[in-house]
């Protein structure tokens, strides 16, 4: 089957591109492959697209240029200039010519696709009959492949001879797509490495290519607002920068705006969308009219809030200012400060990354800035939904109008075209089956002995993530059975690495020493023996309170064995992640947004504290998500042996999850436990406090006249004591 | 002190403070007869440093360590000549983030905790006006024996923040021991308290102090100090 990926909307009133692409589907049903509709790359400098760029595994790439008019409104064709409708047009047949450069010159970087790939163009008259048009023209379009109203296509398609091979078939299909900036090296070239260095130089040359969905996602320009959503590694960000690249290439007049809430993520949207501009356009975006601003800015640096109050003629708010108006979000304040100005819409798309980060105010004000329909992109991390928070819906983000009807719904039918208001993305690149399973397991604690402490409770839910309900039904004390097709996680490290080290490793430890022991010396083992580079390495701390005290120590370690590595951050939020060279050590926090090959979680007991652990938990999931192949976990103590039999369990019953569903009030119920525990702990402090400061010998007269009493608090402390010594 | 010398010195005093410094990129350049910090690169040492210029010289790693209290940060800097025997050039510095100290760790990291506040509180600290990129505070011990030995111009001076054109003259160069312990004692008085002094706030081992001192760079010799006031660096 070939899907047909539509770009633009206007696919859906093309009645003529409609009956061409019926016609091609009727004629060759067993086809495989991908045809886009108004594909960017293909561009003529006097602005044309063709209606199809149909490619195939099996046949030549070919460029299909629909002609929608009647044989009536062609008045005189000669070799450069057609006259239709009475007004003069390049000659279709050279344009068909053009096209056919651009897509050679696209495969034609490639040594293997150069020889392989002869891309052909097809005109398409499917109004008018060849007869009609021999007559009227006394010439005849034999030359040429045509696609007339009434004629047999079956000979138009040029099958390649042999069919391109699975990598040759990748390269093409990145190449199309645009996403081969990514690619760093050839083509999977070593399948059986033995070293964990060898598996991720193979890794890292793989061919970047999206999948269907993320296809869509990046190609598709919706008429009106979009929301996509994905979780961790499903490549948003990307996507997201293709888009902004495709409309400024499509329609390098438009006012685009990309934002996001992460300052480090400047420079990163910054180079990604120039890669893709560049790979299509050899020239660089005009920054003028693609603006990649942080939600706030700065005097030095601008931004959608600091933009807003310079076009308004208004000072901006210092922090302290907008702190002592909303204290936790004192971005609100800043919106709130131009939401009810006079904002002139200046933006054409919007594009808005890390959009669960920001306040519904920031919303309404990006809705102001751009003008009907309002082409607002924003990706959405599921995270959040994962961990029992409500995805909040449009019209909560962009709020009500004069009449009280939201401003924007992606309620309804699609878009015109098939383009589709709300997208999700099911399939995670970033970390293997294995490890995304144990994260989620880990984080919403299926197999935690005091049961889940988060639960999706949707069917629909579940889906999104990518997981299928094989047995059970979502109801208090039910025994379900859900599992991770394959294809949901991509990851090619399991196809690629054939050594003897696990996926997964979790280690116990009597003390924290030993602790960093076992880590620095595992790292020293990951460089030296198994190749792979330090700054493909993070060591995470999960226990946050914890960081500056422990991190410290394994560093040493690190140094002592001539490991150089790099806490970053401490400082500033800006600074590199993985430097060139260095082991990252880090919080979970700081590690947000990025990835590493091999991950250590350490500190792992703390996914036992009395207080922490819903917390540890969710900080958990993410430390684990950062892996793009191994993790290590750790930990000391109790709290370590819970963590590695929960653990243990988890990966006995992958690639699926058997738990009793819970109760989803008690769910609801783990923040008042939390804040009962945290109470007890206040309580406690102070009463012991209390003690500490009181004389002796009033405690033992209190203890002759109230033996009881002071037997109990003896027996308490007597028994805490025992259980920390074991 | 010669080049081997200097260098033990700073390793050894790292290793000292326990867990308290990181980020280490200090370098012994034995071809070039210094000692600096990985991606060295030379800049006019200016007065008025701000924020931003911190961030800068963290990101791009113009440091030798870290405090990991604070991120604070440390450049040193040795030049040596005569078969590294001679010290020729020195340039000692530590910049202050002036923020985080292990007392409001917790609080800051709650805050993490509950958003990405960092991002947040740069971004808007930079959003209104200069005094929201403010001056941070810094120390300085320059030392060039071309530079005359005046009053106001000492060869050997200590520099420090909003005060341009105050240079204290030193009698010597501080080892690195002695550079990182002054430091410390100055900026981070409770944690000189707990590793240095007693319960009486007087040095828990006095011996054992007094060995920071030796080995250390030999002494100047100037009529300065028999003019203005300056700054002595004990040496044995």
């Amino acid at each position: 089957m070939v899907e047909l990926i539509v770009t633009l909307p206007k696919y859906g009133g093309d009645a003529p591109s409609k009956n061409v692409w019926s016609k091609i589907q009727a004629t060759f049903p067993e086809l495989n492959g991908v045809c886009y509709y108004m594909h960017p790359i293909l561009k003529t400098r006097s602005g044309t697209i063709p209606e199809f760029t149909l490619l195939t595994q099996t046949h030549q790439p070919v460029v299909i240029r629909v002609l929608p008019y009647q044989i009536t409104e062609i008045s005189n064709i000669n070799e450069n200039i057609w006259t239709i409708n009475n007004e003069e047009i390049d000659s279709p047949i050279q344009e068909a010519e053009d096209f056919v450069f651009l897509l050679n010159s696209k495969f034609g970087n490639d040594r293997d696709l150069r020889k392989r790939l002869k891309p052909y163009c097809i005109l398409a008259l499917p109004l008018i009959t060849k007869k009609e048009f021999e007559i009227k023209f006394s010439e005849s379009l034999d030359e040429h492949k045509v696609i007339w109203k009434d004629s047999d296509i079956s000979t138009l398609l040029e099958p390649i001879t042999p069919n391109l091979l699975e990598e040759e078939w990748r390269l093409t299909r990145s190449i199309i797509q645009g996403i081969n900036p990514l690619t760093k090296g050839g083509g999977l070239k070593q399948r059986d490495a033995k070293t964990l260095g060898d598996a991720i130089k193979a890794i890292d040359s793989f061919i970047a290519v999206l999948d269907d969905e993320q296809e869509k996602a990046a190609l598709q320009i919706a008429p009106g607002p979009q929301r996509i959503r994905g979780m961790a590694g499903t490549g948003k960000t990307v996507l997201l920068a293709m888009k902004a690249a495709h409309i400024h290439q499509r329609f390098p007049e438009k006012k685009i705006l990309f934002t996001f809430n992460t300052q480090s993520l400047y420079n990163q949207v910054q180079s990604l969308i120039t890669k893709f501009y560049r790979f299509h356009s050899d020239s660089v975006p005009d920054w003028d009219n693609l603006h990649i601003r942080h939600a706030w800015g700065s005097s030095r640096k601008a931004g959608v809030y600091y933009d807003t109050c310079k076009n308004l003629g208004i000072p901006t708010m210092a922090l302290s200012q907008a702190r002592s108006i909303s204290w936790k979000n004192p971005f609100i304040a800043c919106c709130n400060q131009v939401l009810f100005k006079n904002i002139e819409p200046i933006y054409d798309y919007i594009m808005v990354d890390e959009a669960q980060d920001f306040p519904p105010e920031f919303f309404q004000l990006l809705f102001k800035l751009t003008p009907e329909p309002h082409n607002i992109y924003w990706v959405y991390d599921e995270l959040q939904s994962l961990f029992g928070e409500k995805v909040p819906s449009p019209e909560e983000l962009f709020g009500l109008n004069e009449t009280g009807k939201p401003n924007v719904t992606l309620e309804g039918e699609a878009y015109p075209g098939g383009i589709e208001k709300d997208f999700v993305l099911h399939r995670s690149y970033r970390c293997s089956q294995p490890v995304l399973m144990l994260a989620h397991a880990i984080g919403l604690g299926f197999y935690c002995p005091e049961g889940p402490v988060q639960m999706l409770s949707k069917k629909e839910s579940w889906e999104s993530f990518g997981y299928v309900i094989e047995s059970g039904d979502l109801v208090k004390d039910e025994e379900v059975v859900i599992s991770r097709p394959e294809k949901n996680s991509p990851n090619p490290i399991i196809e690629v690495y054939k050594g003897d080290q696990q996926v997964i490793i979790s280690e116990t430890f009597d003390d924290r020493e030993k602790e960093f022991d076992w880590i620095a010396h595992s790292i020293y083992n990951d460089i030296t023996i198994e190749k792979v580079l330090p700054e493909h390495i993070s060591v995470i701390c999960l226990d946050a309170l914890k960081m500056k005290k422990y991190l410290p120590p394994i560093q040493e370690r690190l140094y002592a064995l001539g490991l150089h590595s790099a806490i970053p951050g401490l400082v500033d939020d800006s600074s590199a992640y993985a430097e060139d060279g260095r082991v990252t050590l880090s919080t979970v926090m700081r590690a947000k947004g990025n990835e590493s090959y091999i991950v250590y979680v350490f500190s792992f007991d703390a996914l036992y504290d009395y207080v922490e652990s819903l917390q540890n938990r969710n900080r958990a999931f993410t430390a684990l998500t950062r892996s793009k192949a191994w993790v290590r976990i750790s930990g000391v103590g109790t709290g370590m042996k819970k963590a590695k039999n929960e653990i243990d369990r988890i990966l006995a019953d992958q690639p699926k999850f058997k738990f009793i569903f819970p109760d989803m009030e008690k769910i609801r119920d783990l923040d008042a436990e939390i804040a009962r525990r945290k109470r007890d702990i206040r309580k406690a402090r102070d009463n012991l406090t209390g003690l500490t400061g009181i004389d002796l010998k009033a405690i033992d007269a209190l203890a002759d006249q109230d033996p009881e009493l002071f037997d109990k608090v003896k027996k308490m402390l007597e028994e805490v004591a025992k259980k920390r010594e074991s | 002190m010669n080049l081997n010398e200097t260098y033990q010195s700073l390793k050894t005093t790292l290793l000292a403070w326990p867990h308290l410094f990181v980020n280490r990129r200090d370098k012994k350049d034995e071809e070039n007869h210094k000692i600096s910090w990985s991606n060295y690169t030379r800049r006019n040492l200016v007065n008025n440093i701000r924020r931003s210029d911190l961030i800068e010289m963290a990101n791009t790693g113009q440091y030798s360590f870290q405090m990991i209290t604070d991120g604070s940060l440390f450049q040193l800097y040795y030049e040596f000549n005569n078969y590294d025997q001679i010290l020729s050039v020195a340039n000692l510095a530590y910049y202050s983030t002036g923020e985080l100290s292990l007392d409001n760790f917790q609080e800051l990291q709650y805050l993490d905790n509950c958003s990405t506040e960092p991002d947040h509180a740069i971004s808007m600290s930079e959003s209104s006006d200069c005094s929201e990129n403010p001056l941070i505070a810094w120390m300085r011990i320059d030392y060039s024996p071309h530079n005359y030995c005046r009053p106001l111009h000492h060869s050997c001076h200590f520099h420090f923040s909003q005060f341009p054109n105050a240079r204290i003259s030193l009698n010597a160069v501080p080892s690195p021991r002695q550079f990182i312990e002054f430091i410390i004692a100055l900026n981070y008085p409770h944690l000189y308290t707990t590793y240095r002094l007693n319960h009486t706030h007087e040095p828990n081992d006095l011996t054992q102090i007094m060995t920071y001192n030796s080995p250390c760079f030999p002494s100047i010799d100037s009529n300065v100090y028999n003019i203005l006031p300056y700054l002595r660096i004990p040496n044995h």
